[in-house]
């Protein structure tokens, strides 16, 4: 259970995170869309505990963030690769798992490596990787502890349509036994979601599942719920 | 365990890259040969064109071991500019004087204080010539004087009395004739004018023994502060840190993964260096190798802390390169080449705070001086202090990743 309650985070004078509160159900794939710079990924980072929250609280399991230990239970995924060029896919993989401590399987290594289609591959040198190849080995890493949460902070940029479907099919697969927290620009993406939450002006906008916030606000897509929430803005300022 | 996988990880990374194993290990070891053979051999001669100059200096200059060619009518410029000698000395009118180039201290040196210390003795000798000339004139003056005497009193003895009396010549005229004859006119001018005793080591030592000490200590403190940085810097740009930290490890576990990590390539570099100075270039030492070992590993880590620091504050590689000149130059002045109790008081201030002031100072006390561990457990606290602090620093400096 991640909860979040009047949690407000500002870098110097720009605010980016104003009052915000929200609960992030568990065993569901929960979308955090939003405009770029609205500040996702400075969610996600007050959430692991590596950016400091100025005001409110963050519990997962009823445990209040920052903490420690609790980084055993939550595989993440950054919006840039973090990966050691000098190394092979696989002695990432196997380095990272190292740093949760438990021995990994070579079945739970082969598993992820075939989940993201890298068996061929394993042996190369990062530095040698495509683009989406880097991508599908830091979603493989962030599963390697098979955590209870899973945050993936823009999992499927630079993955070809085909792999990106295979991907979610597993990541619908993943939620039986974990939580999950992703972020994209893709709205067919958000689609997918089980939840969505819908950031803007320092807080969420609009929450709810995808079908939901169509019909609330009336339209088809999610790009025109943006737009709307534009309209709804300017006629405020107006009004004021 | 964590802390281990660390460590396996970074020997990985640096054992793969060919280029961070030749800065470690051939580089120092090039530089360190080069200045062996750099720094000329005092015993090597020195060439001395010597124009109207008496045999007795060109002796002398023989004597001292140098070779003198000699020349008339030269130009000297042209003469010294292709090289036939380091310097020409010249004798007009009782003048002296040597021309140098005045191009290369380091053999210049020698040849202008052979040159007067070879004139500073005919001088001498000339000298005590004179004084000999002189003490026999002397002695010739007080032979006449007496001569003198004897026949006044012979002609007073002639006279009549009352003439005598009136006379009043004091004939008991006290002419000392025991003119101090004894000036020890024997100096032995064949005993070098100045006697040099030697505390430490037997002869004069060159320059690049002074310099290899510190050289060795230098290298280490400088490759592996370097590299530290370098590598820390790229695990922060390239996300991994971040990564790294989003694991439930340790900061310590990271910092000390880093510093025995590391610390084992430092210790490599360490003994590869000493090992070479020692047994290939015939570094003389006084003290125990052991001791040399346990300086420079303290110092390698000293350096591993603040280069993993240091990459804190900067973020590209550049930036890391700008901090040779501030943090790594300055160090090598107060290294032992030169003495910190001469330096002004506000730089004798700042002497201590450089882990080189103690590192460079430790490896000449016990290279040339002999010191025991005993004797060096002060500076070697001091380097185990900075350590302290370094990783102290480091592990606070984490929490900018993560805050826990
Ligand atoms: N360390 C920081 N110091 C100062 N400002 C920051 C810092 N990190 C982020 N910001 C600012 O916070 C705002 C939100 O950034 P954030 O990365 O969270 O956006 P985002 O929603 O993830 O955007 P995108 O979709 O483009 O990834 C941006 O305006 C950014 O400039
Ligand atoms: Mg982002």
């Amino acid at each position: 259970m991640i909860k979040l309650s009047n949690i407000s985070k500002s870098f110097g004078k720009q605010t980016i995170l104003q009052d915000v509160s929200v609960d992030i159900s568990t065993n569901q794939i929960t979308g955090l869309i939003g405009p770029s710079g609205t500040g996702k990924t400075t969610l996600i980072k007050c959430l692991m505990g590596m950016e400091k929250y100025d005001n409110g609280t963050i519990e997962i399991d009823n445990v209040t963030v920052p903490n420690r230990k609790l980084l055993n239970k939550i595989g993440y995924m950054a919006q840039s690769d973090s990966l050691y060029h000098d190394l092979t896919g696989l002695e990432n993989i196997q380095f990272f798992a190292h740093m949760y401590g438990n021995k990994i399987s070579k079945q739970t290594v082969q598993s992820i490596l075939d989940l993201v289609q890298l068996e061929q591959d394993k042996k190369k040198l990062v530095q040698h990787y495509s683009g989406g190849m880097k991508r599908r080995l830091s979603l493989a890493i962030a599963l390697i502890n098979q955590p209870k949460y899973l945050i993936l902070d823009e999992p499927t940029v630079g993955i070809d349509p085909v792999l990106k479907l295979s991907i979610w099919d597993q990541l619908h697969e993943l939620k039986k036994d974990s939580t999950l927290l992703i972020t994209t620009h893709i709205m067919d993406e958000a689609m997918k979601c089980d939840q969505l939450l819908l950031m803007k002006n320092k807080g969420i906008a609009a929450s709810g599942t995808p079908q939901e916030i169509l019909e609330n606000f009336g339209v088809s897509d999610i790009d025109q719920v943006f737009l709307k929430l534009e309209e709804q803005e300017y006629e405020n300022a107006a009004v004021n | 365990m964590r802390m281990l996988q660390l460590i396996k990880r970074i020997c990985k990374q640096v054992l793969r890259d060919k280029r961070t194993l030749a800065l470690l290990f051939l580089a120092p070891i090039f530089v360190i040969t080069l200045l062996n053979y750099i720094f000329p051999d005092p015993d090597d001669e020195v060439t001395i064109a010597a124009v109207n100059v008496r045999d007795d200096v060109i002796d002398i200059l023989e004597d001292n071991d140098m070779i003198v060619k000699q020349e008339k009518e030269i130009d000297i410029k042209s003469y010294l500019e292709e090289g036939n000698a380091t310097g020409v000395l010249e004798e007009k009118d009782g003048e002296w004087t040597l021309t140098i180039l005045n191009d290369n201290p380091m053999d210049e040196g020698p040849a202008i204080q052979g040159s007067s210390q070879a004139i500073m003795e005919t001088n001498l000798n000339d000298l005590s010539d004179n004084i000999d000339d002189m003490i026999n004139n002397m002695e010739d003056m007080s032979a006449g004087l007496e001569e003198m005497m004897e026949n006044i009193n012979e002609m007073m003895d002639q006279l009549p009395p009352e003439a005598a009396q009136n006379l009043d010549i004091n004939t008991d005229l006290d002419v000392d004739t025991d003119v101090d004859t004894e000036i020890d006119s024997e100096i032995d001018m064949d005993e070098d004018p100045i006697t040099v005793e030697y505390i430490y080591g037997d002869e004069s030592y060159t320059f690049f023994e002074i310099l290899n000490p510190i050289l060795v200590s230098f290298f280490v403190f400088f490759f592996v502060f370097l590299i530290a940085g370098m590598s820390m810097l790229k695990e922060r740009s390239s996300g991994t840190l971040e990564k790294l930290l989003s694991t439930p490890i340790k900061k310590s576990e990271i910092v000390f993964g880093y510093l025995f990590g590391y610390g084992i390539f430092a210790i490599l570099q360490t003994a590869i260096i000493i090992l070479y100075s020692v047994y290939i270039l015939d570094m003389e030492i006084a003290g125990s190798i052991t001791n040399m070992f346990i300086i420079n590993i303290l110092l390698s880590f000293v350096a591993l802390g603040l280069g993993l620091l240091l990459s804190t504050f900067v973020s590209s590689e550049f930036q890391m390169i700008q901090f040779i000149p501030l943090v790594i130059i300055p160090q090598i002045f107060f290294s032992g080449m030169l003495n910190v109790d001469t330096m002004e008081t506000w730089l004798q201030w700042i002497a201590p705070i450089m882990p080189l002031y103690y590192a460079g100072n430790t490896m000449i006390d016990v290279v040339l001086k002999g010191f025991t561990l005993g004797e060096i457990m002060a500076p070697l606290s001091i380097l185990v202090l900075f350590i302290v602090v370094f990783v102290t620093l480091n592990i606070v400096g984490m929490r900018r990743y993560r805050k826990v």
